[in-house]
């Protein structure tokens, strides 16, 4: 594990305690610049098949379960778990194709920055990680492959207190060189991160799209996937901006 | 005796107040716009540059504060730019260079980046659209390579008075403990939650620093 996602989510009842030691691990661990004396050497990126998960999370970061040891963590995995299936179902119900909004986000903001732009498959052991060799992927043409991996959906700081449940996208980005597999950039990117964590690079959510409560966000299903929306255009508009 | 207890009390509420306003502090205002008479050359000066170090085991920094009273230069696009000189470390092989704009309040500078080489020839330029907040602050990341020997961290002037907002999420954990008159101890956390909003205006000034480090080991 590299960005420490899988664990991040994995732990749902301690989502704080656990990002914590994800923005303890993005410390410690420095962004890789583009090397933009490469730039003129990259002119075709292959993005691999995102890792992707399965769904829109929906995370409430404190909560009063929390005060109350391993029965109160049970209370909030159930919990979780039912707002996440709700969110599920209410995108479906808007045809929402998160990976599909995110890959043709993707591409337009390379496109954008003059990149040729092809679909490279490939699978992948761990869906929150990066890959962990590049040996195995070819595909002609390519002279560098982009690796990402993102978590997505609605998270609130915490019921007590004045903090809404607006839209978050948390994604990992390396760039590497298809001939030997060289990194020519790697960060992160956090659309809505808390606590302002050190070392990521943290994109401001929009204010347009904030739900006072859960029961707010349910109600409005249309703005709640244009918000995912949003918030997808600006982190892959981020990632275009890394490698320029 | 009472005269005296009074006089005492006076004391310590006049002593109060001027400690009070010794701990104000003045807001730091954002630089919109450089006095005319400013004078600004054509060409920056590099004759006193301040020297960062490099260190392959540790990040090593500077702190550079861009004031209203720091060098000027004229850019080529007519506008005025405030700028500090770095003289960059020169290890041989290419490392990472960090460049930080703290916010001062509602107040935060807005950076532009040019390398020279030994002979003061531009090698390349970043404008604020490079930069991206990291965290708290508005951070630079680039691959410096041999050759490249200062850093000019100026003004990037197109940017100044325009406003960003940022709203962030926080958590807070607060915990208590004790013990009951019974003799048992107790802890109890509780987690709260809040939101920041932070209105920022780009400057022509600010503090900044200077952060050179290592290309991470390959795993």
């Amino acid at each position: 594990m590299i960005w420490g996602f899988h664990m991040s989510f994995g732990l749902r009842g301690a989502f704080a305690a656990a990002v914590m030691l994800f923005v303890a691990g993005c410390a410690s661990k420095p962004a890789i610049p583009f090397d933009a004396s490469q730039a003129g050497q990259i002119k075709t990126i292959g993005i691999l098949t995102p890792g992707t998960p399965e769904g829109p999370r929906a995370i409430l970061a404190t909560t009063v379960g929390q005060s109350f040891g391993l029965i109160g963590a049970m209370i909030d995995a159930g919990m979780q778990e039912s707002r996440e299936s709700d969110l599920k179902a209410m995108l479906n119900g808007q045809n929402y194709d998160a990976s599909a909004t995110y890959i043709a986000d993707l591409k337009s903001t390379l496109e954008a920055r003059g990149y040729k732009v092809v679909d490279v498959p490939v699978s992948r052991t761990d869906q929150t990680d990066f890959k962990k060799s590049y040996f195995e992927v070819s595909a002609p043409g390519v002279d560098a492959y982009l690796d990402t991996a993102y978590h997505y959906g609605y998270i609130s700081a915490g019921v007590i207190g004045s903090a809404p449940y607006r839209p978050f996208v948390y994604l990992g980005c390396r760039l590497v060189k298809a001939s030997d597999g060289a990194v020519l950039m790697e960060d992160r990117i956090f659309y809505n991160a808390l606590n302002n964590p050190k070392g990521v690079v943290t994109l401001p959510p929009d204010p347009a799209y904030a739900f006072p409560d859960f029961a707010d966000l349910t109600s409005d299903p249309k703005k709640a996937a244009a918000g995912i929306d949003v918030a997808f255009k600006a982190s892959t508009g981020a990632i275009g901006q890394l490698i320029q | 005796m009472r005269e005296r207890v009074r006089l005492s009390l006076m004391s310590l509420i006049v002593l109060g107040a001027a400690l009070g306003g010794c701990a104000k502090r003045e807001p730091v205002m954002p630089i919109l716009a450089l006095p005319q008479a400013k004078e600004c050359a054509a060409k920056v000066n590099v004759s006193n540059p301040t020297p960062l170090a490099f260190d392959p085991e540790d990040a090593k920094a500077i702190d550079m504060n861009i004031s209203e009273g720091a060098s000027c230069y004229l850019h080529p696009d007519g506008s005025k730019s405030l700028y500090g000189v770095v003289a960059l470390p020169e290890p041989g092989y290419a490392y990472i260079l960090t460049v930080e704009s703290y916010p001062q309040g509602s107040s935060i500078f807005s950076p532009r980046l040019l390398l020279l080489d030994a002979n003061g020839k531009l090698t390349r330029e970043y404008d604020r659209k490079h930069f991206m907040f990291r965290g708290g602050v508005l951070a630079g990341h680039l691959r410096v390579h041999p050759g490249e020997r200062y850093l000019i961290v100026g003004t990037d002037a197109k940017s100044v008075g325009t406003d960003e907002q940022r709203i962030t999420g926080m958590t807070h954990q607060n915990t208590s403990s004790g013990v009951t008159t019974s003799g048992v101890y107790y802890a109890m956390t509780l987690n709260t939650a809040s939101e920041s909003v932070q209105n920022l205006t780009y400057s022509y000034g600010g503090k900044v620093k200077i952060v050179s480090q290592a290309m991470p080991a390959k795993k």
